[in-house]
């Protein structure tokens, strides 16, 4: 804990010195000046606020901040389901604010794989159906889709469930064969919308060793954004934003997931206690 | 794969089509009966008149089936498009997935037309048995003997069920893909979170509106009814027409902003059990759906006006028959020809001669006994005069009225 705002302010610092050493790594995402504003003249609501940082191959990187700090806006610009006022977003060097037609259908397709909240599976389709309208939309012959889907399985341990249509699931495993429809594209970049929203612990934490053995064995980038600082710890960064604002980052490093939980909720309580999120 | 999917949507959402399913077939049975009648009414053994009146029946059903057609082409289109609205989230996930908005659209073309063949289908087939009991209601009502009835089959009102309905899914596929292509991939994701909009409208409004379109409704009521002699040409007709139309809009307009006002002073009822939750979703629920419940209560009152008008008519049209013609054979014959004018009117001397005999003469001059064949008779005779004044009519009370 802080003792006074010298303190606090000094470790910033410290964490920031942390960012800068990283820059040789080969970066996948970048966000330069990225603003996105709501409503019209008379009430704008900046939503995000002149936000850049960058994310590198390889990297779990967590968003958090109170509800309305505009992170999940942050992810939908990010993620093309929304579109930027201002700013550029690259993901491996192409613009992606500036896509559109079927760039944008391609860059979804294949560089993009999407986590939400409640799932978006369709209720319609099987858990494999499911898995497999992800690569079959890439016209992927049968027997490939067959393969990979099996091996993905295996790795997320939803081999049981694939014969099952998403009402006869629990919400954990749905959110893993929602993981698997993600990672099975094998996508530059994964992005996950308050992935353990919906979940209770125990499936929260299945669901977040998942996305750690799809970070560390699989090399998947992976942004997150969440509320919850158990989530967020298993990340190897943080990134805190208020009101539209970068706040503040803090890295795992060598951390152990339980100390980098206390620095999270560290920052936590500076940004105005564990109440404002 | 896009028609498996589709395919399987239609399969696993058949509750939320059961409905447009079902509208889809009756409308189509519909379409083909009413065009159906044609061809079963040509079978019917009925005299020239009927049959000159069931010529114009069928043109003018023709006609009123190209607006029956608009009818169902707006039913229509407004029913999947309500679909669309359902699935938006499932759009949505097939957009993350990077499926592009014509691949979508193609699912939609494909649902479309699985839809529109089964339904054509199975509307058809229901169409051709349920023209069979309508060529019993015509006949029925045209009073034509039943002895020839026999299974028919119009072809003609076959391909033009096709036709018209083959046009009505293209619009509306047209409209599905016009309607995805519009739509944003955060709208479609996130739509079900955004809450319906409340418009509050402005109760003293409401209540001054309400006012008005009753009085303007009554009104027109009272114009087609107790004061129908104002109508004195036919152009005065749309005024009630259209008063009576914009009024009855104008009534669901201000009634849920009015319901809630009213309801909202009295406290002790607003906040009694549940009643504020049913007031509030009554008056949202009336509040979108104005312009369609407008149309619904314009359509049922043309509906059984209609229905109502027909059936009397037709009544008074077979009474008058019964009054007008209350005999089987009626036979006339003039009478009493003065032999002086015979010239001036062309008539043969012989024709004078016969003119003396009464009528019953006449048939047993033709060897015809009428007793034999008739059961009642009655003869009666009509005398007449070239100039009729009051005199004439007044007879021997024309004395005393002189007096």
């Amino acid at each position: 804990m802080f003792c006074n705002v010298k303190d606090a302010i000094n470790f910033t610092f410290k964490y920031k010195m942390d960012t800068e050493r990283n820059d040789f790594m080969e970066e996948i995402l970048t966000i330069k000046n990225v603003e996105k504003y709501y409503g019209n003249r008379s009430s704008l609501t900046k939503a995000i606020d002149d936000i850049s940082f960058s994310v590198s191959k390889g990297e779990f990187v967590a968003i958090m901040g109170a509800s309305g700090s505009g992170k999940t806006t942050l992810l939908n610009v990010v993620s093309t389901i929304d579109k930027v006022s201002s700013g550029h977003i690259f993901v491996d060097g192409i613009d992606v604010t500036k896509l559109k037609g079927n760039d944008l259908n391609k860059f979804r397709r294949e560089d993009l794989g999407f986590i939400f909240q409640d799932f978006n599976l369709l209720d319609t389709l099987t858990a494999y159906e499911n898995i497999a309208l992800a690569l079959s939309i890439q016209n992927v012959k049968a027997n490939e889709i067959e393969r990979r889907i099996k091996k993905v399985s295996d790795d997320l341990g939803i081999k049981d469930v694939l014969k099952k249509y998403p009402y006869q699931m629990s919400g954990g495993q749905k959110q893993r064969v929602a993981s698997a429809r993600a990672i099975i594209t094998n996508p530059k970049l994964i992005l996950a919308d308050e992935p353990t929203g919906a979940l209770d612990s125990k499936s929260s934490k299945m669901l977040l060793e998942s996305f750690n053995y799809l970070n560390e064995e699989k090399q998947a980038t992976i942004l997150m954004v969440t509320h919850d600082a158990f989530t967020a710890s298993y990340s190897n960064r943080v990134i805190f934003i208020k009101d539209g604002k970068l706040f503040n980052e803090i890295r795992k490093g060598n951390q152990s997931r339980k100390e980098f939980f206390n620095k999270i909720i560290d920052v936590v309580t500076l940004l105005g206690g564990n109440d404002a999120l | 794969m896009l028609c498996k999917l589709s395919f399987k949507n239609i399969k696993k959402s058949f509750k939320d089509y059961a409905i447009y399913f079902f509208t889809l077939v009756l409308g189509v049975s519909i379409f083909y009966v009413f065009n159906a009648i044609e061809s079963q009414t040509a079978m019917l053994k009925v005299t020239s008149s009927t049959r000159e009146v069931i010529d114009l029946m069928t043109n003018s059903l023709s006609a009123v089936s190209v607006f029956v057609s608009f009818i169902l082409g707006f039913l229509i289109i407004y029913a999947s498009s309500f679909l669309i609205k359902r699935r938006n989230k499932e759009f949505g996930i097939y957009l993350t997935l990077g499926m592009s908005k014509r691949k979508i659209s193609m699912i939609l073309f494909l649902e479309t037309l699985f839809i529109g063949v089964i339904s054509l289908a199975v509307g058809l087939v229901l169409g051709v048995l349920l023209s069979q009991l309508m060529s019993l209601l015509v006949a029925n009502s045209f009073e034509a003997d039943l002895t020839s009835f026999a299974f028919t089959f119009s072809s003609s009102a076959f391909f033009k069920t096709l036709i018209y309905f083959g046009i009505i899914y293209l619009i509306v596929m047209i409209f599905n893909t016009i309607n995805i292509s519009k739509c944003k991939l955060i709208d479609l994701l996130y739509a079900y979170k955004k809450s319906e909009k409340v418009k509050l409208k402005n109760p003293v409004l409401c209540i001054i509106l309400f006012i008005i379109a009753c009085v303007a409704l009554g009104y027109s009521y009272y114009l087609v009814t107790a004061g129908v002699n104002k109508l004195d040409n036919a152009g005065m007709i749309f005024l009630p027409i259209a008063l009576g139309a914009i009024s009855t809009f104008l009534i669901f307009f201000s009634l849920s902003g009015l319901l809630l006002k009213v309801v909202m002073k009295m406290k002790n009822v607003y906040y009694k059990g549940l009643n504020s939750f049913t007031i509030r979703q009554i008056s949202s629920k009336i509040n979108t759906a104005v312009f369609s419940m407008t149309i619904i209560c314009l359509m049922l009152f043309i509906t059984i006006c209609v229905f109502s008008s027909s059936l009397s008519i037709k009544n008074s049209m077979t009474n008058n028959l019964k009054t007008l013609a209350p005999v089987d054979i009626e036979i006339y014959k003039t009478l009493d020809m003065p032999l002086d004018e015979a010239d001036n009117y062309g008539y043969t001397y012989e024709q004078v001669l016969d003119s003396k005999l009464s009528v019953r003469e006449t048939l047993e001059k033709l060897d015809f006994n009428p007793d034999l064949y008739f059961t009642d008779i009655l003869e009666f005779n009509v005398y007449a005069v070239n100039d009729i004044t009051i005199k004439e009519t007044l007879g021997t009370a024309f004395d005393e009225v002189l007096k």
